[in-house]
């Protein structure tokens, strides 16, 4: 009986710590986050320490090329929006291990936002005229508004002119900034951290509509990854906001912590991808 | 413009160094300032033009496939990308009808304006052969004249500076050269004070020709040293020659203002340096004599006389002191008065004795003969004669006035004259009279004429002319007597009219004083020619009437 149990903890030691050898590599895209590799690193360094696992971070220019890189394996897990999630995730191979949590719920909104001085009210004000999406694959800053329109019973494609793709909320928010675009849909946790970094540049935004609630961007990860890795990374990210280290790093990411989710709770973004469809 | 040189001449070397200093900077850097802004401005121009070019060349693929893909946000990034530029003002890329696709200034050209800006720089951009997309650029030539105005600031203030620090430079430099320049004339100055012994020998850091001008300056005072020590030997001795001269030596300038005084000085209360600067006139009051003044002494006045010599730069003016010699002058002459008398009584008494001699000898004879009574009465006569002489000497008598024929006044003094012609002597003599009346005082012409005519004998030797003239001339007569005799000498013409100077054995010596004096009473004159071996002529004037004037003019 000793032998047995001797020789599967020996077994399970062993695969522990042949998969230890290997280096998780996590996927983060320019979508959700800013290209602020040094916080990213240290979040990847906090996950090492805790979980004894090496992480390397992968930059994705979009969700496409994320999707790409999950399905072929060239990545273990990632940060990735709601819509691509539901939409592929059977494709991908992933399921859910974490979501961020603001305020204590794991919720965000889409925001249309403008220059202060414009009078546009709301997200209908802007026919016509040239406005920002994030990605074409991202919930609050592609998906929500397409919805919105289309569910207004315009035709969400040629609404505006044109749609201009920045592959970055806050891109998106410098677009407008900048007035290359009149208006844009952004991920409300984004236009929060900006809020906090840039100032200046908030100083000159306002708020003209607000969709949502919906789930936050999940943190995915490939089904073959080990169980037990699953865990133990879940585990850690679960407990980050309980530990002093880990709560200075979520806050520099601009979130509370993190929670679990069920696939279900993302059908609220199905149902908007399946109504454009 | 002749005010400027004069001013710029009149510089300090230091100035003048700095200015010059300054003058050469900016002249050598003038130009090639102008050459590197030229420069500079035309390679600022070319590279801001070859990095718009480069940026754009070596971009084309990238914003050619965003123009493909309509990624406005990747072509503004782009174009924010070029703005980094800074002679890039606008970018704007435009569609084939100019409609804005994505402009660098949204706020000016949002999507799908047209755009109607003129433009400095056009690139076309083909595309698929369907789509021609254009990229205009404005540029800003401002920021190539604020570039090129920050490269004129640079080198106005290397120019500045560099003329500064160069003329700071000239100044010090020139501050060093004066320092050194003035120790030199320190040490120079010593010399005008006399103080050679306190002349250092100079010796500066930089051994350049200053340092050999000091060294040539040392030996040249050395030189003067010692020149100077033989030069105030020489001054010392004229010097103390002249204060030891009793006659007061003073140097004045032309105007009279004393440059130096001798120590005699002192004999009319003044020191040397009480006079030294002050004018000699205000203190010498000159007479209606010529030379002779009257000095303001301290304590009284002093009779003086003055010579004058006159040099190129200066006056020598020799003040004699003349008190002293007017006492001794007074006493010498009541000396030669009293001498004068001792020697007439003594004349006196010899002629009277000669005279009485005969008679002495005849009053010790008994019996005494007719001759013998003649020779008694020549010898009276002879006093008589001397006596009245003397008497003519020590007094000449009023005179009185007569009408005479002048015929007859000349014989009857021959008469009395011819007796004394020695009967060995050949003597012609021509008369040469005026037939004509005069109212003259007989007595006095009489002596005076029959004085000169015995002049003229005794001084014919052997054998002569005597030629006696008288004019009448106005109210004036002139008695001219000529003789061809021994004649007198030059230095003897003075001596003559002294009284008891003869050069006869047997002469009083009285007679030509006598004539002069009988002359100055009449108010008469006398002219004199004599050569000594050819004659003498004695011209007379006497006037019809007194004057008061006796002048003796002597040829």
């Amino acid at each position: 009986m000793y032998f047995y149990l001797s020789l599967i903890l020996l077994i399970f030691v062993n695969l522990k710590s042949s998969f230890s050898q290997e280096t998780i590599k996590f996927g983060f895209t320019a979508v959700i986050n800013q290209k602020d590799s040094a916080v990213i690193k240290i979040f990847l360094d906090y996950l090492s320490k805790k979980t004894g696992y090496k992480f390397a971070p992968f930059y994705l220019k979009s969700y496409s090329e994320m999707n790409y890189m999950l399905s072929r394996g060239f990545i273990d897990m990632g940060f990735i929006c709601g819509a691509p999630y539901v939409k592929e995730r059977e494709f991908l191979g992933v399921e859910l291990s974490v979501a961020p949590t603001v305020n204590g719920k794991p919720v965000y909104y889409s925001y249309v936002i403008t220059k202060k001085e414009k009078k546009y009210k709301s997200i209908f004000d802007f026919h016509n005229k040239p406005y920002a999406f994030s990605d074409p694959d991202s919930n609050s800053g592609s998906i929500v508004p397409s919805y919105v329109i289309k569910k207004k019973g315009y035709n969400f494609r040629n609404f505006f002119k044109p749609i201009v793709y920045t592959y970055s909320h806050v891109e998106s928010i410098y677009a407008v900034y900048y007035g290359l675009v009149e208006g844009a849909s952004v991920d409300s946790i984004v236009y929060h951290q900006v809020e906090k970094s840039k100032p200046e540049i908030i100083s000159h935004i306002k708020i003209v509509d607000v969709f949502g609630p919906y789930p936050t961007t999940p943190i995915v990860i490939r089904k073959n990854i080990p169980y037990e890795v699953k865990i133990s990374i879940r585990k850690t990210l679960l407990n980050m906001k309980y530990d002093k280290r880990g709560k200075e790093i979520l806050q520099k990411l601009g979130i509370d912590g993190f929670n679990t989710l069920k696939d279900e709770d993302y059908n609220v973004i199905l149902k908007m991808i399946k109504y454009l469809r | 413009m002749k005010k400027v040189r004069d001013k710029i001449t009149s510089l300090s070397i230091g100035t003048k160094l700095s200015i010059s200093f300054f003058l050469i900077i900016l002249i050598c850097l003038l130009p090639v300032s102008y050459f590197l802004f030229t420069h500079y401005r035309e390679s600022l121009l070319k590279h801001y033009e070859d990095t718009i070019t480069n940026t754009i060349e070596s971009s084309r693929l990238d914003f050619e496939q965003k123009l493909l893909y309509k990624d406005y946000w990747g072509l503004f990034k782009f174009t924010l990308g070029l703005l980094e530029n800074p002679y890039i003002k606008e970018v704007c890329f435009l569609d084939k009808d100019g409609k804005v696709i994505v402009c660098s200034n949204p706020l000016k050209y949002t999507i799908g304006n047209v755009y109607r800006d003129k433009y400095d720089k056009f690139y076309s951009i083909s595309n698929d052969g369907n789509n021609i997309y254009n990229l205009v650029v404005k540029t800003e030539p401002k920021i190539l004249e604020k570039e090129l105005k920050n490269a004129s600031v640079i080198i106005f203030i290397f120019i500045m500076s560099t003329g500064f620090i160069s003329s700071t430079l000239g100044f010090l430099i020139a501050q060093r050269i004066k320092k050194r320049m003035e120790d030199i004339k320190k040490e120079m100055n010593k010399i005008s004070v006399g103080n050679f012994d306190e002349v250092k020998k100079l010796d500066f850091l930089e051994k350049d020709e200053i340092y050999d001008f000091a060294q040539f300056v040392y030996k040249t005072i050395q030189d003067v040293k010692r020149l100077y020590e033989k030069l105030k030997n020489v001054h010392d001795f004229y010097r103390d020659i002249l204060d030891s001269t009793r006659e007061i030596i003073v140097i004045t300038d032309f105007d009279g203002k004393i440059e130096w005084i001798n120590k005699s000085i002192e004999k009319f209360g003044y020191t040397q340096e009480e006079l030294e600067n002050l004018n000699l006139y205000d203190f010498i009051d000159f007479k209606n004599i010529p030379k002779e003044a009257i000095f303001k002494g301290k304590r009284g006045n002093f009779d003086i006389y003055i010579e004058k010599v006159k040099s190129e730069k200066f006056e020598v003016v020799s003040i004699f002191d003349l008190t002293d010699k007017k006492k001794v002058e007074d006493m010498l002459r009541r000396m030669e008065v009293l001498s004068k008398m001792g020697e007439m009584s003594a004349s006196f008494a010899h002629e009277v004795k000669n005279a009485i001699l005969p008679i002495r000898l005849l009053s010790d004879i008994n019996n005494i003969q007719k001759e013998d009574i003649k020779v008694i009465l020549d010898s009276v006569c002879k006093i008589d004669r001397i006596s009245n002489i003397f008497l003519n000497f020590v007094k000449v008598s009023n005179p009185s006035y007569t009408t005479v024929n002048l015929k007859d006044f000349i014989n009857k003094c021959l008469k009395n004259i011819t007796r004394y012609i020695h009967p060995e002597k050949d003597i012609d003599i021509i008369i040469d009279v005026e037939d004509s009346y005069a109212i003259l005082p007989e007595d006095h012409t009489e002596l005076i004429i029959t004085n000169l005519l015995t002049n003229s004998i005794e001084a014919i030797l052997e054998k002569g002319i005597i030629r006696l003239e008288v004019r009448k001339k106005g109210d004036k007569i002139y008695f001219k007597v000529e003789d061809t005799g021994i004649g007198i000498k030059k230095d003897d013409i003075d001596k003559i009219f002294e009284p008891f100077y003869t050069n006869k054995e047997n002469g009083t010596g009285l007679g030509l004083s006598i004539v002069l004096k009988i002359l100055h009473v009449l108010g008469g004159f006398l002219e004199i020619e004599s050569e000594e071996g050819k004659g003498t002529t004695f011209t007379i004037i006497v006037p019809e009437y007194k004057t008061e004037v006796c002048i003796l003019n002597e040829k």
